[in-house]
């Protein structure tokens, strides 16, 4: 049975794809950026990538990539496993088992789909846009992090195949889409606490009369419900020619209902734990379950052709044997979660609204102490502090150190650029952004400060727009014509990236809109009143046109 | 890209280059050579040799045909065997999991490398073929005696692939054909084999085919050598001493990072050569091992290992760098530079051929 290769299918995704508009959004449980940057490196070295990733869990080093790390604002574990990409209007989400670990990349079993045909895959696609708006309105990813060109992007429609804790109870969600009898239940899951109440729960409300585990254990623990228990088996050994992966933990996560029709499965991030199954309030797990109908044989097949010649073997449980229990996390109060630079201001974010005093160091390890007030979770710092913490024009540090008491513990806060674009944040106003963002370099004669990673080189002129090749060619004439030339360029740009997605087309003209609003509130880039009433025009002639 | 059903993750690619980290594959490679000209990690069973012959002279050597055959060859052990590991033919686990039914035609392609370019070199040596590729005399009397077991059409479908022969069977006059091309004296190679037949000894060689090398090396380690092949093997044993332990502690600082103080204990008396404790389970242990291996090594003329560890260490990582100049795995202070490090599952200790030497003789019914 094929495997799936995940980072090769996000490059393969890419691929061809490289002056257009690029964005990667991962969410993660764990995440180490040391795997994510080797694993990825293919995406990462085309540049022109904007990719955000969303873990649950803290203490990461700042990527050495360009790429932006949030911290999922919730008491529980933030647990989901997902990545949506998009390429100018084309989209795919991936759903599984995997983290952004080394483990979760290849290193363990795991179980993993892209799906991206916006007809045949329509309520999964749908489902995830739902979930993602979700996030969104429960506050758990930063508001910084703009997620209205992903939701445009994903078709509205039935979410019937998609399943989140964020609904409500996963057991309720599951068993409401369960149709027909059910015989039996296989369950594949790594067991990371004692799951005897799901099976009870799962055996009482569906009446199935067997419960079959496959997991990854030292020990096989009895566990109250379960009637069959099978252990995943590395090979005993490799002929010399053939190096063969040996899996470190069981890590896949599915549920297979078996009834007289077929095979009811619900695969993704979640456990067969009471926090993923049986609650849905803020201690509970964040995460979600894909539902897919197939046949008994083609279930047998899956299960049974595990990679590098992993199998399955008949366990007989240990009364005695104890499962190693997990600890949850559970964040403990107040805490701040990451801090925002938009390339004038500094923001720090946490995890909700409060009044509270504290201490910054800069690199210099020169102390602060400043009194914020975190409304709606969002504090700003003033500008001279951010500026002696390192945060200028031009630059801007990764990280920055905090403590919440004049003797407490240094903590490192990751500090997320907003700025999209390679070049220094100085030499960038809200056209040279656009521009970067949807054709994926500078524009001619403005690429002064790059840091040496844009892809400079021009498309072939026979590749260009005409009105590019006439600002090519018109660079040195006057600073309006220029004005009005870049403008069109950026705002035909803007509408070729979404072909005939009208509602990303709109999301991106609102999202320009908002950029150059930001400019003319700041009193940067000489918003005179006739440019203002230009670039509007050009706005609302682009909205007619989608 | 899209599926209803989720896949498994594929595991991440090991890269090439990932085995024998500190570069020992050379030396032990023209060891084997002396010992064992022709035979190689692939060349297990002998009859393949034969069914290459017959498969060169059924498809006039187109290459393409030939692999055919393989796969129909394969399928039919598949067949007869039904997934049963103990007639070891190429392909064993892909052919069950290719869930292929009677009426299927025969895949293009099962196995990679194919035995063609698995077996050749064996071939060559034994003057079954030329250099070309082209049947010698002795290779077509060897065909001859093969297509006696084969059926008369080339199977095209699944069903008909019942008809290849096994490879555990063979008629007498076959066999005597392939001792002739494997020990015989028509090729300095097959002379040279049945020299290191007689001079190691049928005993030794049936516990190569069961454990591996490592009894013939312990053998040859401190006994004198008297004769050419007795003066290799004692190299090769020497060469292990110093390769075993010193492969063993570079995975473990791989793995482990730089966490290894202190100098090596004072060496003793070698009790059990090759037999070393996991650095990760018993370092203490692992240490007077590594100790007394290198004084052994060193007490026959290997250059010495140094004994400090910060020394010791350097010398692991001067070794690293020669051998994998265009990709080290760790940096000067143990950092890994890259992940996926794979270290084989069986012994860590060279086989130089030994093992795969003694599955050609029993299937020849020598040991």
């Amino acid at each position: 049975m094929k495997q799936l290769d995940l980072p090769g299918q996000c490059v393969d995704f890419f691929r061809g794809k490289s002056f257009g508009r690029r964005r990667m959004l991962a969410l993660s449980y764990e995440f180490n950026p040391d795997d994510f940057e080797t694993r990825f490196e293919l995406l990462f070295r085309r540049g022109n990538l904007v990719t955000d990733v969303v873990v649950g869990t803290d203490g990461q080093r700042p990527p050495r990539e360009k790429y932006r790390v949030w911290r999922a604002n919730w008491r529980g574990t933030f647990h989901p496993k997902l990545l949506v990409l998009l390429g100018d209007q084309r989209v795919a989400v991936g759903v599984g088992s995997a983290n952004l670990t080394w483990g979760g990349l290849g290193g363990n079993l795991e179980c993993w789909q892209f799906f991206d045909d916006l007809k045949r895959d329509a309520e999964v696609l749908g489902g995830i846009r739902s979930f993602l708006l979700r996030l969104r309105a429960r506050r758990i990813i930063s508001g910084s992090l703009d997620l209205r060109e992903f939701v445009s992007a994903l078709p509205q429609g039935s979410t019937a195949s998609v399943m989140s804790t964020l609904d409500g109870r996963l057991i309720d969600l599951v068993l409401e889409r369960v149709s027909g009898t059910v015989k039996a239940i296989d369950i594949v899951s790594p067991l990371n606490c004692d799951p005897s109440r799901v099976l009870g729960h799962l055996k009482q409300r569906t009446g199935a009369a067997q419960i079959r585990l496959y997991t990854g254990i030292k020990t096989m623990p009895r566990i109250a419900g379960c009637n069959e228990y099978w252990n995943l088996k590395a090979p005993a050994g490799t002929d010399e020619d053939e190096r063969i992966a040996v899996f470190a933990h069981m890590h896949a996560k599915m549920f297979a209902f078996h009834t007289a029709r077929g095979i009811q499965l619900f695969w993704g991030s979640a456990n067969v734990s009471e926090s993923a199954w049986l609650r849905s309030d803020r201690k509970a797990n964040v995460d979600v379950l894909v539902r897919s109908d197939v046949t008994h044989k083609q279930w047998d097949r899956f299960l049974w052709s595990l990679p590098c010649k992993h199998t399955w073997t008949a366990t007989k449980p240990v009364a005695s044997a104890a499962i190693t229990i997990e600890k949850q996390e559970i964040a403990e109060g107040w805490c701040l979660l990451q801090g925002v630079w938009d390339g004038h201001d500094l923001t720090l974010e946490a995890s909700g609204p409060a009044r509270r005093r504290l201490w910054v160091r800069s690199a210099e390890h020169r102390v602060f102490g400043l009194s914020l007030e975190f409304s709606s979770g969002r504090a700003a710092v003033d500008r001279k502090t951010s500026e002696r913490l390192g945060f200028r024009t031009e630059q801007m540090p990764a990280t920055m150190e905090y403590r919440l008491s004049p003797k407490g513990n240094w903590r490192r806060l990751n500090v997320n650029c907003l700025t999209e674009s390679l070049a220094t944040a100085g030499s960038v106003d809200a056209v040279a952004e656009l521009f970067w963002r949807y054709a994926g370099r500078l524009f001619p004669g403005r690429a002064g400060k790059s840091n040496g990673e844009i892809p400079l080189e021009e498309p072939a002129l026979e590749n260009q727009d005409a009105e590019e090749e006439e600002l090519t060619r018109c660079q040195h004439q006057g600073s309006l014509d220029c004005f009005v030339l870049q403008w069109r360029l950026v705002v035909a740009r803007i509408l070729r990236s979404a072909g005939k997605n009208h509602p990303l087309a709109l999301a991106r003209i609102a999202e320009a809109r908002e950029m150059v609003a930001g400019e003319i509130r700041a009193g940067r880039g000489g918003w005179t009143k006739p440019k203002r009433e230009f670039v509007e025009r050009l706005f609302r002639q682009a909205e007619g046109m989608a | 890209m899209s599926s209803t059903m989720p896949s498994w993750v594929a595991p991440p690619p090991v890269e090439p280059g990932s085995l024998d980290p500190l570069g020992y594959q050379p030396e032990v490679e023209s060891l084997a050579n002396a010992i064992l000209p022709g035979i190689t990690v692939f060349t297990v069973r002998a009859r393949y040799a034969s069914f290459l012959c017959w498969a060169i002279a059924k498809s006039s050597g187109n290459p393409r045909l030939i692999d055919r055959l393989d796969v129909a060859m394969s399928m039919g052990e598949h067949l007869r065997h039904h997934g049963d590991q103990t007639c070891s033919y190429l392909g064993v686990l892909l052919a069950a999991q290719a869930e292929l039914r009677p009426s299927d035609p025969i895949p293009r392609r099962l196995h990679t490398p194919s035995a063609r370019l698995r077996y050749m070199v064996l071939l060559r040596s034994g003057g079954l073929v030329t250099n070309d590729d082209v049947l010698t005399e002795s290779g077509g009397a060897l065909a001859k005696a093969f297509d006696r077991f084969c059926p008369r059409s080339v199977p095209k479908r699944i069903q008909s692939c019942s008809a290849m022969p096994c490879l555990n069977c063979m008629s007498d006059a076959e066999r005597k054909l392939l001792w002739e091309a494997l020990l015989g004296d028509a090729t300095p190679a097959g002379q040279t084999r049945r020299r290191t037949l007689r001079e190691v000894g049928k005993p030794l060689l049936r516990e190569a085919y069961d454990r591996g090398a490592a009894p013939v090396l312990r053998t040859h380690l401190r006994q004198p050598p008297r004769s050419e092949t007795e003066r290799t093997l004692h190299q090769a044993a020497v060469l292990e001493c110093e390769a075993l332990p010193s492969t063993e502690l570079f995975y473990w600082l791989y793995r482990s990072g730089d966490h290894l103080r202190g100098t090596l204990p004072p060496s003793g008396r070698l009790a059990v050569p090759y037999a070393l404790p996991r650095p990760g389970e018993d370092m203490r242990g692992f240490r007077h091992a590594m100790a007394n291996h290198f004084a052994c090594a060193a007490r026959y003329k290997r250059a010495p290992i140094p004994k400090g560890l910060e020394s010791l260490k350097a010398f692991l990582l001067d070794r690293h760098y020669r051998a994998k100049a265009d990709g080290p795995w760790v940096d000067r202070q143990w950092n890994q530079l890259r992940k996926g490090l794979a270290r084989s599952s069986g012994s860590q200790l060279h086989g130089y051929r030994l093992s795969q030497f003694a599955s050609l003789l029993a299937d020849l019914g020598e040991i």
